[in-house]
């Protein structure tokens, strides 16, 4: 429990300074992506449900945090952070053998991007956001495989029981 | 430390970034003529105007669109994250501005052709 709280924390933190150093050209609204490192360790040593709970806590302090609860910014970091923790706990729980942790960061992170894209599209109604993808996704493979990386090494390391 | 699987996704989304890169480059649109700055309210037109004309300001929503030497951009905004404004000056087709709190999107559309031409072949 302690160990959540902590993540929790961790998580907030990276959220928060992301949201306020962030955002600048070339490509404003784009972050870097490092809180799913916190959900990746948070399923991996603890489970889906916690790495849910962790992603509703965080983007909800977080955004209280920042000013921008309830704001257009904060339905999309609600939408993409569920999403890539959902397509997470899926390649976590069907592909983890196969792929290690970069994998299955690599499959949060294409799909944080590309979700919060869909809704911007659904949101103003033009179909031309989607031509931020080559970037987005450039990106993603970056900040994703980062991510599992770190994970991979934490894993190692960190003997940890539920 | 990456599995065989790993480096595969890897390369598979590398190539889809170039892939989706491409395609933006010769599919986002290719004109003939003198190119417009259209601008959408909630999906709707509210605005064409040519690029071509010398500095002119206008407010749609919460957003002062300016347009000058060609280019278009969103000078400032209403919106808490400004986002639209640090998107700067635009003017090609593949480009775009979105201002989601204001529902406002700018983009480059042909000058006398309809938006759904998408290349033009002689």
């Amino acid at each position: 429990m302690v160990w959540l709280s902590l993540l929790l924390c961790l998580g907030i933190v990276i959220y928060v300074i992301e949201a306020v150093y962030l955002g600048a050209p070339p490509l404003p609204g784009a972050k870097l992506g490092l809180t799913n490192l916190v959900t990746l360790v948070i399923l991996f040593y603890f489970g889906w449900k916690e790495s849910i709970a962790n992603v509703l806590l965080r983007t909800l302090l977080g955004s209280l945090l920042t000013g921008t609860f309830m704001t257009p910014a904060f339905f999309f970091s609600l939408t993409g952070a569920l999403v890539s923790c959902a397509v997470m706990i899926f390649a976590f729980y069907t592909m983890y053998g196969k792929f290690s942790l970069v994998g299955v960061s690599l499959g949060g992170a294409t799909f944080h991007n590309f979700s919060q894209l869909t809704l911007a599209s659904l949101l103003v109604k033009q179909a031309a956001v989607f031509l931020q993808l080559p970037l987005l996704l450039l990106f993603a493979v970056l900040a994703g495989t980062f991510n599992g990386v770190v994970a991979n090494l934490v894993v190692a390391r960190l003997p940890l029981s539920r | 430390m990456l599995t065989r699987y790993d480096r595969i996704l890897i390369y598979f989304l590398l190539l889809l970034a170039l892939i989706s890169f491409l395609a933006v480059i010769f599919v986002g649109g290719r004109y003939a003529g003198t190119r417009d700055a259209v601008v959408l309210l909630r999906g709707k037109e509210v605005a064409r105007m040519s690029l071509n004309q010398e500095s002119r300001s206008f407010r749609v929503g919460g957003c002062l669109i300016e347009i000058a030497g060609g280019r278009v951009r969103v000078a400032s905004s209403t919106c808490p994250n400004k986002i639209c404004v640090s998107t700067g000056w635009i003017s090609q087709p593949s480009q775009i501005i979105v201002c989601a709190p204001q529902r406002v999107v700018v983009k480059i559309g042909g000058g006398s052709l309809s938006q759904t031409v998408d290349a033009i072949t002689k």
